[in-house]
This record gives C-alpha cells, sequence and structure tokens, in this order.
C-alpha cells in the first residue's frame, strides 16, 4: 500500500497557508520535505528531550530514506490507542512504534510487532534486564532502549545514609516526625503507578505476582508482607494520606518542596530536582539509593520505552535500519546526557564523564541487577486493571490486605485467562 | 391551490434533497451501532478470531463476574445526574431569575455568568483537579486538609462541584430564555389584584417558565447520563466515581473488549434511551397542563 501523501487540494491550502503567513514563516518547513520520508517513527511527544532532532539527525545521515517523526499524546493511554488504532486498522501509517515495556506482550500476542533479530537488536553490551521486556514467548519484538528501575531518594542534609531495610526505613520517620515533614511517598494514585508500587513491594519482600510462565501467585505470604508493608505504613501515617493522589510529578513536587525524607521515584526526577530555581528547596541535598525490602535491598520494576516494528510497516528495510541508528551507543549517550534517562547500554553505566553528570546512574545500575519485571501477558490491561483496584482498596483502608490479595488473587486468574 | 402533481414533486424533491443527509447519518450514527450492536454477541480473544457467544457477553455485565462493576457504574450514573441536575436546576433557575432584572451590569452578570459554560468541560476538569490538589486553594480557602481525591464521598462531590459550576449557567440560559416570553402586563395584572412577590413568582413565573425548565432538565438529565470527562481526569474512575461511560471507554479501547465493550454501550444505549423516554413521559404531562392551566 502506497502512503497517501498531500493531494492537490492540500498542497494548494499549504501554498495559501504560506501566501497568507509570508515567505519567512514557511522557508525551511516546506510541506515538500515531509512527501519524502519513507519511515514513520510514532512517538511520545514529551520525553524530557527532541526526539525530532534525533530523527533530523538521523535523516541527515541517511538521505536515501528519510524518517518523519510523529508526535503522538504525552500520555501513556493515549499513545497507546493511537497505535492501537493504526494497528488494528492495518494502516501501516507507523512503522517504527516507541513503545511502553508492559505493551510488549500484548502487541506480540495480537501478530502486530515483527519478531527482530537477537544478534542485531539485543546483542552484547545491551543490557539483560531491558531487553527481557522487549521479549515474548522467547523471541525479541522490541528493541531495547531506554530504561530504568524505582529509586529511593533521600535527604542527605537529615540522614548519613540512606535505609536499606524496611525497618529502617519507618525508623527513621522519627526524623520526618522531629522536622515536621511526611517520611515517605511513592505512586499510589490509582493508576499504573499503584501497580508498580505493588509489584515491587511484593517482589521485594520475595515474592512474585504473576510468574513468568503465567501463574497467578500474588496470594501468598510474600504477597501479603508486600502489600501489608504499603497498607501498614499507610496506617501509621509515615505515608501521606495525600499519596493516594500522587503520580510521579506530584511526588517529585512534595519531596522538592522538602514535604517528605523518602520518595520512591524514576530517575528523571534527579536532574529537575537538582536545577537551580526556587521550584525547589532540595538541590545538592538529596541523593538517590536502590530501594529497600524487608531484610536487605529491595526490588525495583522495570520501566523503559523500546523500539518496535510494526508488521504492517511497508519499509521494514529502511525501519530497521532507523532502530539500530536509534540503538547505537553514540544517540544513547546523546539522549541520556539530553533527558537523563537512563539507557539500556552496559557501558553508559560506567563512563566516568556521564556518572559526574548523572551520579544516580550508580544507584540504578545497582537496581538493575535485582529487578522484577511487570507481569508479562498479553492481557496487561486487565491484569492491571485487577491490581490497581484491590492495591488501592487496600492502602485506602476499604479492605484489609487479605481480602485485597485474595481478591487480586481470584481476578487476576480471570484476566490471564482471558474469560 | 397547489395542485396534486405539483405537490407530489415537491415531496419528491424534499426526498431527493434528504437523502444526502440520511446516506451521511447512516453512515456516521446508524452503521456504529448497528456494528457495535452485532459486535457484542462475539468474544474477545487474542491470537484468534472472535466466535459467536450470543447474549454472553449481555449476562456477564448484568449478573455474571463483572456485575459489580456494572451496576457501580449504573448507580454512580445515576447518582451523580439526581444530584447535579436537581442542584443546577435550582442554582440556574435563581441566576436566570438574578440576569432577569434590569440593573446597572447586568451584562458583565450575565456575561461572567456564562464564562463556565464557554470553557470544554476537559479543561474545567484539570483546572478543578489542580484547584481540588490536597495543597490546593479549595483546603487552603476552607481551611481544611481533605484529600479529595482520595476516598469515596470527597470525590464524588469535587465531581458534582464542578459539574454544577460548569453547567448552571447552561440551564440559566435556558430559562432566562423562557422567563424574556412571559408578558409583562400578567405581572402588573397580578400586582393590581394585591398578589405578593412569592405569589407572582408561584402563580405567574413558574407556570409560564416550566417549559423552558422541561427543557432544560431533560438535555442536562441526558448529558449527565454520558458523563465521561469529568470522572476521568479528575479520578481516573477511583474511589467508586466510575460512570457508565468511563467504563465503556476502558473496557473498549483500554482493554481492547469490542465484544464485551460493545455490550456495554448498547446496555448504556439501552439505559439512556429508557431514562429519556420516563422522563418525556413524566414531564411531559405536567408540561401540557402546565401550558393548559395558563392558558385558562
Amino acid at each position: 500500500m502506497r502512503r497517501p501523501g498531500p493531494g492537490p487540494f492540500s498542497r494548494a491550502i499549504a501554498l495559501a497557508v504560506c501566501l497568507v503567513l509570508g515567505s519567512t514563516a514557511c522557508s525551511g518547513s516546506l510541506p515538500g520535505d515531509q512527501d519524502e520520508a519513507v519511515v514513520t517513527f510514532a512517538a511520545t511527544r514529551a520525553s524530557g528531550g527532541d526526539l525530532g532532532a534525533l530523527v533530523e539527525r538521523y535523516n541527515q545521515e541517511n538521505p536515501d530514506a528519510p524518517v518523519r517523526y510523529v508526535p503522538l499524546s504525552a500520555e501513556a493511554d493515549e499513545q497507546r490507542t493511537a497505535m492501537v488504532q493504526d494497528l488494528q486498522a492495518r494502516t501501516g501509517l507507523y512503522d517504527v512504534l516507541y513503545l511502553d515495556a508492559v505493551w510488549t506482550a500484548e502487541f506480540a500476542a495480537r501478530g502486530w510487532l515483527e519478531p527482530l533479530e537477537e544478534e542485531r537488536f539485543a546483542g552484547p553490551g545491551i543490557l539483560a534486564a531491558a531487553t527481557e521486556t522487549g521479549r515474548w514467548n522467547g523471541r525479541l519484538y522490541a528493541a531495547p532502549f531506554a530504561t530504568g528501575t524505582g529509586l529511593l531518594f533521600y535527604r542527605t542534609d537529615l540522614l548519613d545514609s540512606p535505609p536499606r531495610t524496611w525497618a529502617e526505613l519507618i525508623d527513621a520517620c522519627a526524623i520526618a516526625e522531629r522536622n515536621d515533614m511526611d517520611c515517605y511517598a511513592g505512586q499510589y494514585m490509582r493508576y499504573e503507578g499503584i501497580t508498580v508500587a505493588l509489584v515491587e513491594a511484593v517482589a521485594s519482600a520475595g515474592g512474585e505476582v504473576i510468574t513468568p510462565q503465567g501463574e497467578v501467585v500474588v496470594d501468598s505470604p510474600e504477597g501479603r508482607e508486600g502489600l501489608g508493608f504499603l497498607v501498614e505504613a499507610m496506617a501509621d501515617g509515615h505515608i501521606p494520606q495525600a499519596a493516594l493522589t500522587y503520580n510521579e510529578d506530584m511526588t517529585r513536587l512534595a519531596f522538592q518542596r522538602g514535604d517528605l525524607l523518602f520518595m520512591r521515584n524514576w530517575a528523571f526526577a534527579y536532574p529537575l530536582m537538582n536545577s537551580p530555581g526556587e521550584e525547589s528547596v532540595v538541590q545538592g541535598r538529596f541523593d538517590a539509593a536502590p530501594l529497600p525490602g524487608p531484610d536487605g535491598p529491595g526490588t525495583g520494576t522495570l520501566g523503559g520505552n523500546n523500539l518496535a516494528l510494526s508488521v504492517h510497516s511497508d519499509h521494514k528495510d529502511e525501519a530497521l535500519r532507523f532502530i539500530e541508528f536509534m540503538q547505537s551507543e553514540e544517540v544513547m549517550r546523546d539522549w541520556l546526557a539530553d533527558t537523563s534517562t537512563p539507557m539500556a547500554r552496559d557501558a553508559l553505566f560506567e563512563d566516568p564523564a556521564l556518572l559526574e553528570e548523572a551520579p544516580y546512574l550508580a544507584a540504578v545500575r545497582e537496581g538493575m541487577d535485582n529487578v522484577s519485571p511487570r507481569p508479562v501477558t498479553a492481557r496487561y490491561n486487565d491484569v492491571t486493571n485487577a491490581i490497581q483496584k484491590s492495591a488501592y482498596a487496600a492502602m485506602t483502608g476499604e479492605m484489609t490486605v487479605d481480602e485485597a490479595v485474595t481478591t487480586m488473587q481470584e481476578e487476576l486468574e480471570r484476566a490471564v485467562r482471558g474469560t | 391551490m397547489i395542485g396534486d402533481t405539483e405537490r407530489r414533486d415537491e415531496r419528491r424533491l424534499a426526498t431527493l434533497l434528504l437523502i444526502p443527509t440520511l446516506i451521511a447519518l447512516s453512515l456516521v450514527v446508524v452503521y456504529p451501532i448497528l456494528s457495535a450492536i452485532a459486535r457484542s454477541f462475539f468474544d474477545d480473544p487474542i491470537g484468534r478470531s472472535p466466535t459467536f457467544v450470543g447474549f454472553d457477553n449481555y449476562a456477564q455485565a448484568l449478573f455474571g463476574y463483572d456485575r459489580e462493576d456494572f451496576w457501580a457504574a449504573v448507580g454512580n450514573t445515576l447518582f451523580f445526574t439526581v444530584v447535579s441536575v436537581a442542584i443546577e436546576t435550582l442554582l440556574g433557575l435563581l441566576m436566570a431569575l438574578v440576569m432577569h432584572r434590569a440593573f446597572r451590569g447586568r451584562g458583565i452578570v450575565r456575561a461572567s455568568v456564562l464564562l463556565p459554560w464557554a470553557l470544554p468541560t476537559a479543561v474545567s476538569a484539570v483546572m478543578w483537579g489542580w484547584m481540588l490538589q490536597p495543597d490546593g486553594v479549595v483546603n487552603a480557602v476552607l481551611g481544611t486538609e481533605i484529600v479529595w481525591g482520595g476516598s469515596e464521598w470527597p470525590a464524588k462531590w469535587s465531581i458534582i462541584f464542578a459539574e454544577v459550576w460548569k453547567t448552571a449557567p447552561f440551564v440559566a440560559l435556558l430559562i432566562l430564555a423562557g422567563l424574556q416570553t412571559i408578558p409583562p402586563h400578567l405581572y402588573e395584572a397580578a400586582a393590581l389584584d394585591g398578589a405578593s412577590a412569592w405569589r407572582r413568582f408561584t402563580s405567574v413565573t413558574l407556570p409560564l417558565v416550566k417549559p423552558a425548565i422541561v427543557v432544560a432538565v431533560l438535555f442536562r438529565v441526558l448529558d449527565a447520563l454520558r458523563m465521561y470527562d469529568l470522572p476521568q481526569i479528575l479520578t481516573g474512575g477511583a474511589n467508586n466515581t466510575e460512570t457508565l461511560s468511563t467504563l465503556v471507554v476502558r473496557t473498549a479501547t483500554g482493554e481492547l473488549k469490542q465484544g464485551y465493550g460493545g455490550a456495554l454501550s448498547t446496555l448504556t444505549f439501552l439505559f439512556v434511551f429508557l431514562c429519556a423516554f420516563l422522563l418525556i413521559r413524566l414531564l411531559g404531562t405536567n408540561v401540557f397542563a402546565g401550558v393548559k392551566e395558563a392558558a385558562r
């Protein structure tokens, strides 16, 4: 199928717009430039950096097969909806997809993604944990790009060293109380964030929500201990009530206002809180460490975005070349420097220059040795909804930990069966 | 007088002129509805094509595994509709009465009252979301520390506040239009007969403005039954604030269950239709009674 370019009518409109806007406004971005694009790259419009500029750079090096950046919504749900609509309609309008790690299984199971060569896109140098998020049923469907795991941010001006266990964290809450601040918060709003919080807590306690074989095992002593930690911390006031409405940004804002002693968040928060200005009162007074667990270091979940190829693409070879370019060490290094997103290459965690700029990379790397992916299942949306519902009900006290874990087990079993 | 053939020709022309509209309507309205209904009799597998399952999807929503979600959504939708439309109608009536008076600055009052209605619902939802944050302006003004999005009743009330704030002006506008059609001589006659202000309100204003109120309530009820933006943006359906529309969207586009989602949207359609039917039956007779009374 040929991708429809602007017809004579749209050209006429574009010309009219140019005439109205005057020559300066239009020079350099004539609509004709985009006509030549062979491959489209559908990706979020918000990621701290400028994906469009990366595409521009690729196009300069590869004038034979230019890529066009299609900016999608900044919200993950809407990005997914846009991609799903394109894939369901089989239009092939989007060639390369900037995929959230948790969508891989569903998209692959629905037959929307082209399998990728392991040697080419997940070879040595690519972080093994990140590669796992691109796999489904033993095959690689998405090339690892951005990655990351949960970190414990703490105030270095109030603490000498970060807590390594849950008990140490709760003990340290006395310091928060003395300083008239709240102790700990993560993302407990009813959305993907609370799924992450639950999976991290259960995995830290040594359990699992769904095994890699697809068996639901959250109804276990570990499942209860994990959720129990969060619920108890909430009931005891160590986690403020307000955290029930926190997403990533709101947690960060609370921490940088100086309202929190500890915060669970992703690496993106580090440079934002450290950047000079009135917005943050904690510059140079915080650091990040791996998450704590019941008896030692805890287990974070994996976040990240990978690059996948639509089966409906008409220009697969050209698209794969673009994915290869995005995965190159050089591009990943620049992207890390620009956006402070941890990238899926081992070498980038050890680079002294990068480490100086982004000291939290050490904590991320340490956390990456001990991560647990979110449930890998084609029914991820049902699964995360079931987790959110019960976990949130337990956090608000509407259900006991027991009830929540039993309900979650039951609903997850049903979601995985897909009936 | 127009001859028979001429009339027939005219009628044929009318049909011809209507055809393009009918085609467009059937493409954008009838086809999606029919395809959703057809799809609702199939299941939602991943990796194979859907198979016919009869009324299973309907049974699942009405009394099967998902009945709690469905009936909770029905309950919430009805609750939001009844409470917010009742408050809106009262406030709208008050606002209309104020705007109807001739006083200095009436234009400014009318414009400012209408402002909330002019804002897109999604924008006002985001705005209320900011104001209702734990450290937001609402808590600061009230001197409270309520986590509005954090438990059931605060979350429900915040949706109702936002809904009333936005749509009371719409009700006011419709009622104001009704008020302006009341001939002033009726009030003069009533005043001459010695009727008090309250009596004039209940015996002249209310009966005559009733048709406008009924239209406003009808519009608002049908609108409120489809409420989507406010709960979606303010709470995301947490704390038992899911409405039928958010449930349908979550199922059909979030979980990609077109079969089950189709069943839910068909049920929603039937539910809204039933409500509209009952309301018209109930209020419709009153309108006629009101008109007759006024004519007497």
